[in-house]
């Protein structure tokens, strides 16, 4: 089904809680919401419009597989909506509160508290331990040591590698390490997940078991937005955004 | 907060065990320029920095006499003038007056020459010092025959009394007569330098009439009163001055005055500009290493961009990241303070052993707390300094970055900032080149100085008669040629002499009448210094004769007066060449005259960059002295044997301040040669490490550009052509380096002007020497990363993306 960018697409009700412990936020409520969005590069030659015009409302426990060709704007638009960067004109609403002109200070906090992110190439750090990694960013929280620990010990257990906690990354194989760099995503109990290409990097198997696992934490009330090449996993969310030249030419909605 | 700074702890240690090559490199760098600044600055602390252990020592003032035209400057004073000043100035709350000597302790195995000053008793309460056991002398004691009491510094009672508090009452041979130990004095105080002990001035009463007035010989110190200027005490003393002119018509028609010096002045002399400007240069040191180290840190931290990348989506704030970038320089600075400090202990007691003797101070040199929170404070700044640069643009994190895969930290920010550092690192090791080549060629140019005497194979020492024995003149003439007979026998020497003062040995003048000349109105002689030598002396020095003859033993007491005089003197009283035959008389009227015998090529005898002065050199055997110092020359060394015949003639005369008159050449230089040596060594290291920086940020960019060089040569560019490419990269930073460097050095330059010799602050061979040596250096250091470049394989270029 086509639909105009500007139409409200009905959300899941749901328990409320992303995760268990994680920030209240209304059933059904908009947790993002795009009106006008425009990103563009500019060069001392060439203007190039990598988002231009977009309007887009992700409500709560949405799953959103947002497809597109490559130079769609996928991954401009995935990093806009983490704060990673900053669009040109345009309205940024998170949980009802405008982003778009925050400080960096400021977005490094959003990001830090409200966000959770899973990369295609799953940026856990090298030097640091499973356990170090997950706790990374409940560190920048300034939570205290206890209860980072038993956060980052029940993050672990939810993505079965509570056993591995003491290994370092280059230990690990491709599907185990993204599955840490999930329990770092979930471990903070964020408003919403963002998954640039979460099984670009990963044989099958091991990319369907990271699909199952964003499919049980979907289940668990967590709303996801997800770049993706891939049509099977965008078929397995709720929702679909196609972009092509950094426009929002279909939003369709499965469920 | 602590957990953070923990967890930065536990990570910057896991991150840098990680990288054991750069940590080697940058702590390497840093200990060097720690190091190297805590050991100049230990030198400087201990030099010019730790106050003297007086009470109020700003308040010490030194006072010589001056008489400029006649090229007398601090001169001592005369019994008759210290009286003058203690009863007419107005600005002191107490003078001293003291005299330098020795004397020589016997009763003991060995006997033992010790520094022995002899003081007014007001010294004590002049310098502010209290002892440590007993008393200081009294007034009273200044006289004659009550004088025999002595008071020890604390080194002299522990080293020649083991620390015995029951020296107190003791008695001491000293020179054959008896002295009490009445006292000794707290720690570190000695003055003047070299002194062992103390005892009273006691001279006889003809030694202090008016008709010494011209005999001057006393140093002479005030305690200025609490408010007292220095300029306001100058001030006073030409009005003491002008009342002491009127007064007495032996200061002629004017030209004295009293020069005042603080008393840190008198004993730091020249020296303070010297360390003061070590200490600028090892600065510059640092600075080289900083950048460096910085270098090293945003080469690396472009290997990290990613992570840092991920850090900041993952919510951590640039201050965060900054505090985490400088958590690792914080620890590369104190790993590298630790090891500064071993290298600066090691480097303290190798200046010191490089400096010798001609270090004022050097005793008060160590590394104490203050060279212990200089090195700390240095560590901290560096830290900070090489880390926050980096941290601050390595925090500048390209968010996406993060998103992308196999994203290159190649922010043009980072390799702008490097090859700035590059730029700033060839343009301090060019100026610290520019001031070790003019230190070289300084230094170079004052070794070759022709000082008219040859020191190398010639061995001194100095003698003391004791007062007691040899008091006799005759008893001294007699000591004088039998010792010389004995050391003119032993195998191996060639001659030996006797002379009151060896060259670079100190000043002492005379006043002197010349037959037939009466001074003019206003007319100013210059001062000439008075020499007394054996006949073999001036021999054993390798002197030039250019007329007459030489001393020899026809010249004893019974025969008429006979002097050499050098052709300064001659020049300027005979400038026709016939000074031969010429009387001269020294000071007192009643003296008998004395006839110039010779004229010999001038000696440098007080300093190798000083000019030489009008000198005569009188016969000692006509003018005996119980203090006299010896000069052998020999082929081998006879020091040994020497020693043995003084030994066998007298074993109370110990020779003392044993040394090659080559080493006292030497020494004479010291600051000059120590200058040259530091400088080029701080220039060698800041050349190794601009040319290591050079060539690291060529070699990084020969890998950035790994993929364009591949496509180039895939485009037909030929190996030469890639090579001039890369040059020309490395070329112009250094081009701009050794540009701002001579910039910079043309402005520093003047402030080098007065610590030279032979060489101007701009000497344009230096500046162009230089500037080509470093261009050269740092074309190597670029080839090596360029030659690289031209190997590239095009295919693998092609496929690198």
């Amino acid at each position: 089904m086509m639909t105009t960018t500007n139409d409200s697409v009905p959300a899941q009700e749901s328990e409320g809680a992303v995760l268990a412990g994680g920030p209240k936020v209304e059933a059904g409520k908009a947790l993002i919401q795009l009106e006008g969005l425009t990103k563009v590069f500019e060069t001392e030659e060439v203007e190039t419009h990598a988002l231009s015009n977009i309007h887009l409302t992700v409500r709560q426990n949405e799953w959103v597989a947002i497809v597109g060709p490559s130079g769609s704007g996928k991954s401009t638009l995935l990093a806009v909506l983490g704060l990673l960067d900053t669009a040109t004109r345009g309205a940024y609403l998170l949980d009802g509160r405008s982003v778009l002109d925050l400080s960096s200070s400021d977005r490094a906090l959003v990001r830090n508290r409200h966000i959770g992110f899973i990369f295609q190439s799953f940026n856990l750090i090298g030097d640091l331990t499973v356990f170090e990694n997950v706790e990374l960013p409940l560190t920048y929280r300034g939570m205290p040591a206890a209860e980072r620990k038993q956060r980052v010990e029940r993050a672990l257990e939810r993505v079965g590698m509570a056993h591995r906690a003491r290994h370092m990354p280059g230990q690990l194989s491709g599907g185990q390490q993204q599955r840490v760099a999930v329990a770092r995503a979930v471990a903070g109990d964020p408003i919403i997940l963002l998954a640039d290409e979460p099984t670009g990097n990963l044989d099958s198997k091991n990319g369907e078991a990271v699909m199952q696992l964003l499919g049980e934490l979907h289940k668990a009330g967590a709303t996801i937005c997800m770049v993706t090449h891939d049509p099977a996993h965008a078929r397995v969310a709720t929702r679909t955004v196609s972009l092509f030249d950094g426009r929002v030419v279909q939003d369709e909605q499965r469920r | 907060m602590l957990s953070s700074l923990n967890q930065d702890m536990r990570y910057a240690l896991r991150t840098l065990r990680g990288s054991p090559g750069f940590v080697l490199a940058a702590v390497l760098a840093l200990a060097l320029g720690i190091g190297a600044n805590s050991a100049v600055f230990s030198v400087v602390n201990g030099v010019l920095l730790t106050p003297p252990p007086f009470r109020e020592p700003e308040r010490l003032v030194h006072l010589s006499n001056d008489f400029a035209k006649a090229g007398i400057r601090l001169a001592p004073v005369s019994m008759p003038e210290y009286r003058d000043h203690q009863s007419l100035a107005r600005v002191f709350s107490s003078v001293a007056a003291y005299v330098q000597g020795d004397l020589t302790l016997t009763g003991r195995d060995t006997p033992v020459r010790l520094g022995a000053t002899s003081s007014t008793a007001s010294l004590f309460s002049t310098l502010g010092v209290t002892p440590a056991l007993g008393r200081t002398f009294t007034e009273a004691e200044e006289v004659p025959g009550r004088d025999k009491v002595v008071v020890l510094t604390q080194k002299a009672w522990r080293v020649y009394f083991a620390a015995d508090p029951a020296v107190l009452g003791r008695s001491l041979l000293l020179d054959g007569e008896s002295y009490t130990v009445v006292g000794v004095l707290p720690p570190g105080v000695a003055y003047p330098a070299d002194t062992d002990l103390y005892r009273p001035f006691a001279p006889p009463p003809e030694q202090t009439t008016e008709a010494q007035r011209g005999e001057r010989y006393l140093s002479m110190l005030g305690r200025l009163k609490p408010g007292v200027t220095l300029e306001a005490a100058r001030q006073d003393m030409t009005r003491v001055m002008a009342l002491m002119v009127a007064d007495h018509p032996k200061y002629g028609n004017g030209g004295w005055s009293i020069q005042l010096r603080s008393l840190e002045d008198l004993v730091v002399g020249d020296v303070r500009g010297t360390l003061w400007m070590l200490l600028g240069a090892v600065g510059f040191v640092l600075l080289v290493a900083c950048s460096s180290v910085a270098n090293l840190l945003l080469a690396r931290a472009a290997t990290r961009s990613r992570e840092v990348s991920i850090r900041a989506a993952l919510g951590a704030g640039r201050g965060r990241l900054v505090a985490q970038f400088l958590t690792e320089s914080l620890l590369l600075a104190a790993a590298g303070g630790v090891l500064g400090l071993l290298l600066a202990m090691w480097g303290t007691d190798a200046l010191l052993t490089l400096v010798g003797e001609s270090l004022p101070r050097a005793a008060e040199v160590k590394l104490d707390r203050w060279s212990l929170l200089f090195t700390g404070g240095m560590s901290l700044l560096t830290g900070l300094l090489f880390g926050l640069v980096p941290a601050l643009q390595s925090s500048r994190a390209d968010l996406s970055a993060a998103m992308r895969q196999g994203a290159k930290g190649t922010a043009e920010g980072a390799v702008k900032l490097r090859s700035g550092l590059v730029v700033a690192q060839m343009a301090l090791a060019l100026v610290l080149l520019v001031g070790a080549g003019l230190f070289a060629k300084s230094f170079l140019a004052l070794r070759s100085v022709d000082v008219g005497f040859t020191p190398e194979g010639v061995l001194t020492g100095q003698l003391s008669l004791p007062a007691t024995r040899y008091k006799e003149s005759e008893r001294q003439v007699a000591f004088h040629r039998e010792l010389l007979e004995r050391i003119q026998s032993l195998p191996g020497v060639e001659s030996a002499g006797l002379t009151n003062i060896l060259p670079l040995g100190g000043r002492l003048t005379r006043g002197f009448e010349i037959e037939g000349r009466t001074k003019g109105p206003g007319e100013v002689w210059p001062a000439v210094q008075f020499r007394t030598v054996s006949p073999d002396y001036l021999h054993t020095l390798r002197a030039t004769l250019r007329e007459g003859r030489m001393l020899d033993a026809r010249d004893d007491a019974a025969a008429p007066g006979a002097a050499i005089i050098n052709k300064s003197l001659a020049d300027f009283f005979w400038p026709r060449g016939d000074a031969v035959g010429k009387r001269l008389r020294l000071g007192n009227p009643a003296a008998a005259w004395t006839t110039v015998v010779g004229v010999v090529d001038d000696l440098r005898e007080w300093g190798v960059d000083q000019p030489a002065r009008p000198a005569m050199y009188y016969a000692l055997a006509q003018f005996p002295s119980a203090d006299l110092a010896l000069a052998v020359r020999a082929k081998d060394s006879v020091r040994a044997s020497v020693e043995a015949e003084l030994r066998a003639m007298d074993r109370d005369v110990p020779m003392f301040a044993v040394s090659p008159l080559s080493r006292l050449v030497d020494e004479s230089i010291g600051s000059r040669r120590l200058s040259a040596l530091l400088m080029g060594l701080f220039a060698g290291v800041s050349l190794v490490l601009a040319a290591l920086g050079i060539s690291g940020v060529i070699a990084y960019a020969v890998a950035q550009r790994t993929r364009e060089m591949g496509i180039r040569m895939a485009l037909g560019a030929e190996p030469g052509d890639v090579l001039r490419l890369v040059l020309g990269q490395g070329m112009r930073l250094a081009g701009l380096g050794v540009g701002v460097g001579l910039v910079l050095s043309l402005g520093l330059a003047r402030l080098l002007g007065s610590m030279l010799y032979g060489v101007t602050a701009y000497d344009p061979w230096t500046f162009v020497g230089v500037a080509a040596l470093l261009s050269g250096v740092a074309l190597f250091a670029t080839w090596l990363p360029a030659r690289r470049a031209t190997r590239v394989d095009p295919i693998i270029a092609l496929r690198a993306e």
